[in-house]
């Protein structure tokens, strides 16, 4: 976990106790005061200047609209507003592609890296500016209420919680919760402390101990057979899914203790029943903002609906409806393949990977939803175990190209992983010993655990909220004694980033 | 609420610190380097000499072998890297658990901030601070640190929670030494494999060349803080600089202060041989000087006559006796202990059996791991052995 990771727990230590002491009507503003501290400490004055020009951007384009009343007006301010948004998030993000793209074009697909900004200046930019978009668009769709105190709208827009992994909030889900004045309960904080600390745990225990063995053989995945390769990619998708939770975890949990709850961004993702399914429960804010931003206008939009009458005109119904689905779904993650970086590997993983198994779902949806119809295999075991293995080999093919150095490298791995099983390398040359394998095994049979019970609706914040006192504290001073001892923090280690950090 | 939630972060803080404090004395101390520096806490007033110092300070003498000799019960505050800053707090520190009959304060550590090593980023720096039980008096040195060791405020989190460097030692925890902390072998250090192999040959014929006392030179001690101040107004041209060399002396004049305030306590200043002697004789001089002023005793061993130290097999490095030239060390110091000092014979009073038995161990460790009997403190010849 790196020092900006460090320096937003001191800052919500800090603004913990000032905003249960302070009263109810300036709890909000002991928010702001935290935000913009906490972007000053972590990130620099640049970086503050760029966010408040998004804020102003945003202020005043989501007020004109409100205030004029012709549609054509709203959508040139509106355009405009978003169009300058946009504009900075490529400044920031891409101006070293940018510039290198200018420069060798065919360097381009090549490319061995993420080509984008320096990481503090870009502190938090493609969240803010999704957050921000999202405020615009719905202030002009009149989902919600436009905010006209320009303070209240900056903390809205860099609320520090949200600002280093999202989650992507909606305006209107969190409006009232931070400028709230009614009592917090107890039990937000009870549970807010405890995901805390359980984020914690996951990050530098677990992830960032699971990260020894994929680097070790990923690194140099020429010297390893397929198995040990496969065994590493395994372990990157648990890794990848354990880190990125982590994060939304202390994130929530942070939230929590200020008695506001935002958006979960994870909802069991490897429970899940198709690729469609998988991505309504991973990284869910996100996905939650390509659909309704970009999706549905898509759908919407006078080519498509152009497109839709041409081919019911020639009595294809099923393309009708179909294509331009598709061409929505190719939009939406393009797009979220640009938002990872400017990289032929990112565009296949985040972008072709999920595209076309979604499309691919809905070309055979018929077959299989008539097989799924047949009552021995609605609920038959194996039937639903196939449709996890199915999702996870989907994912997994994505995360394959996601995690690799290069496209040649991806597919270097997969040549190794189904034609290589010269297994010389024994468990002693991953890069752990037997109590870090030890503590990797416990650590994702405990999220396993948890991620079950969820699962089946078994309510653990309730459960831990009513725990007696004395149990409860067991249980913190518990975690505190496994991160101090087991966490791979510290001068000896070099801090991990969360990987999602970057983007 | 508000009490509720101010009770519950405190609580929290709290909860914190104390986990750290405890983990970090369980995972920390004992190294295998430094196991028997914390004698002197276990052995309540029952140690009647102590050496602080640095390395320089338990490579020049060998508890048990004192004890089995003469019976003299002693214990060691005594670590590489021991800065000027730290003695007073050592010797504190050491007050509060002995009342020894005599206190040894080796000078070799007292040097000017600008004669050190760079601390910043180096794990020696941690470690005098790190065998400290959790006090007042281990704050205190902190902070009298902090600014020799320009560290931020997190970086100095490891000095008081020294887990935050150590805790991959989490491994070893399940060893015996590391969960009951009982075995600080009575100051003996055994995990030290160089200390007992090596001889290390001098290569500058210096040693042989300059008799016992015949490298002295005939000058005024005070002069040693005079050129300090010089060499850093011709050489750095840096204020901040000559006020660390007058800290240097409050930090001497401090400790050397409260030396002489110890009543039941005989404090002995002394200078351990070592073959690069040109290099600190005169900051030894004036460290005397000073100490003179406050009516303490002071020598530097390479005076002494009977100690006998070998240039060729004695020592470990330049700086450091090995085994060999320690046995010598201890032998010589331990008969002044005993004649000068009046140091009584433990040996046969069974509260001391505990003596008796670590001494045994501590026989059998070092002639199965080095092939030296400790009786004689020579190699055991194969044959013999066979």
């Amino acid at each position: 976990m790196s020092i900006v990771w460090l320096k937003l727990l001191i800052v919500f230590a800090i603004a913990f106790l000032v905003y249960h002491t302070v009263g109810a009507k300036y709890r909000w503003m002991i928010l702001l005061l935290a935000s913009i501290g906490f972007i000053l400490i972590a990130a620099g004055i640049i970086s503050f200047w760029y966010m408040f020009f998004a804020i102003l951007v945003s202020f005043f384009g989501s007020n004109f609209i409100n205030k004029v009343e012709n549609n054509s007006v709203k959508q040139l301010i509106l355009g405009s507003s978003i169009l300058l948004i946009i504009a900075e998030f490529v400044l920031l993000k891409f101006s070293g592609a940018l510039s290198q793209l200018s420069t060798n074009v065919s360097e381009f697909f090549a490319t061995t890296e993420t080509i984008a900004g320096d990481a503090i200046v870009t502190l938090g930019v493609s969240y803010y500016s999704l957050i921000l978009i999202a405020y615009i668009t719905d202030v002009y769709r009149k989902v919600t209420t436009v905010e006209t105190n320009f303070l209240k709208h900056s903390l809205f827009s860099t609320y520090f919680p949200q600002i280093l992994m999202g989650p992507i909030v909606r305006h209107k889900e969190m409006k009232e919760q931070l400028f709230s004045t009614k009592e917090i309960s107890f039990d937000c904080i009870k549970f807010g402390v405890f995901r805390i600390l359980w984020g914690i745990t996951k990050k530098i225990v677990i992830a960032d101990r699971i990260l020894l063995p994929i680097n070790t053989i990923l690194g140099s995945y020429q010297e390893y057979s397929g198995m040990y390769i496969l065994f590493a990619m395994i372990l990157f998708g648990l890794q990848f899914y354990i880190e990125f939770s982590a994060a939304m975890d202390i994130v929530l949990g942070i939230s929590e203790c200020f008695g506001i709850k935002m958006p979960e961004n994870f909802n069991n993702p490897f429970f899940s029943k198709s690729v469609h399914d998988f991505w309504n429960r991973w990284h869910i804010t996100f996905y939650s903002f390509l659909k309704d931003y970009i999706f549905y206008p898509v759908i919407r939009s006078k080519i498509m609906m152009k497109i839709k009458s041409a081919l019911e005109g020639i009595k294809h119904k099923w393309l009708a409806k179909h294509i331009p689905l598709f061409i929505a779904y190719f939009v939406i993650w393009s797009i979220s393949s640009f938002r990872h970086g400017i990289s032929f590997k990112y565009f296949i993983a985040m972008g072709m990977s999920p595209c076309i198994f979604m499309i691919l779902e809905d070309i055979f949806k018929l077959i299989t939803d008539k097989v799924l119809k047949i009552k021995s295999l609605k609920n038959a075991l194996w039937a639903k175990i196939i449709q996890r293995i199915y999702v996870l080999t989907a994912m997994y093919l994505m995360w394959f190209f996601f995690r690799a150095e290069t496209v040649s490298d991806c597919f270097n791995m997969f040549e190794k992983v189904l034609f290589d099983f010269n297994s010389a390398n024994t468990i002693t040359t991953i890069g752990v010993d037997k109590y870090d394998f030890g503590v990797i095994i416990i650590g994702i049979t405990l999220i396993i655990i948890v991620d079950l019970l969820k699962e089946f609706k078994v309510d653990l914040r309730g459960i831990y909220i009513r725990c007696p006192l004395i149990v409860r504290w067991c249980a913190i001073i518990f975690f505190q004694i496994v991160i101090l001892l087991l966490g791979l923090y510290g001068p000896e280690y070099d801090p991990k980033d969360f990987m999602y950090f970057k983007f | 609420m508000k009490l509720k939630v101010w009770a519950s972060y405190i609580f929290f803080i709290f909860t914190i610190i104390v986990v750290a404090t405890v983990l970090s004395e369980k995972t920390v101390v004992l190294t295998a380097e430094n196991a028997g520096i914390r004698a002197f806490y276990k052995e309540q007033q029952q140690i009647d000499a102590v050496f602080i110092g640095p390395s320089s300070a338990y490579t020049v003498f060998l508890p048990p072998i004192a004890y089995n000799k003469y019976g003299i019960t002693s214990a060691m505050y005594s670590i590489s890297g021991m800065v000027t800053e730290q003695y007073i707090y050592a010797a504190k520190e050491v007050m509060k658990y002995q009342t020894p009959k005599v206190l040894f304060i080796v000078a070799d550590g007292i040097k000017p901030l600008q004669n050190r090593p760079p601390s910043k980023d180096n794990v020696v720096a941690l470690r005098p601070i790190s065998i400290v039980k959790p006090s007042i008096n281990k704050i205190k040195m902190i902070r009298a640190l902090k600014k020799e060791m320009s560290f931020n405020n997190i970086e100095i989190l490891e000095y008081y929670f020294p887990i935050i460097r150590f805790h991959s030692r989490w491994k070893n925890i399940q060893r015996n030494s590391y969960l009951s902390n009982s075995n600080p072998h009575k100051g003996a250090v055994i995990d030290f494999e160089e200390f007992y192999k090596r001889k290390y040959t001098y290569k500058d014929k210096q040693w042989e060349a300059s008799q016992i006392g015949g490298y002295k030179k005939q000058r005024n001690p005070n002069l040693y803080i005079k050129d300090l101040i010089d060499f850093v107004r011709a050489e750095r041209k840096n204020t901040k600089e000559e006020l660390e060399i007058l800290k240097y002396v409050n930090d001497i004049e401090d400790l050397f202060f409260y030396a002489s305030t110890l009543k039941n306590t005989k404090v002995i200043i002394i200078a351990t041989p070592s073959l690069k002697y040109e290099e600190y004789f005169d900051r030894i001089q004036y460290i005397f000087h000073t100490a003179k002023k406050y009516g303490l005793d002071s020598f530097y061993m390479r005076d002494c006559e009977g100690l006998n130290i070998d240039s060729n097999n004695d020592f470990l490095d330049e700086y450091h006796l090995n085994f060999f030239g320690a046995y010598k060390a201890t032998d010589y110091l331990s008969n002044l202990l005993v004649t000068e000092y009046g140091l009584k014979d433990k040996r046969n009073d069974s509260k001391y059996n505990s003596w008796d038995e670590e001494y045994i161990y501590y026989r059998y460790e070092i002639k199965r791991r080095y092939n030296i009997d400790v009786e004689t403190g020579e190699l055991i010849n194969s044959e013999t052995n066979n």
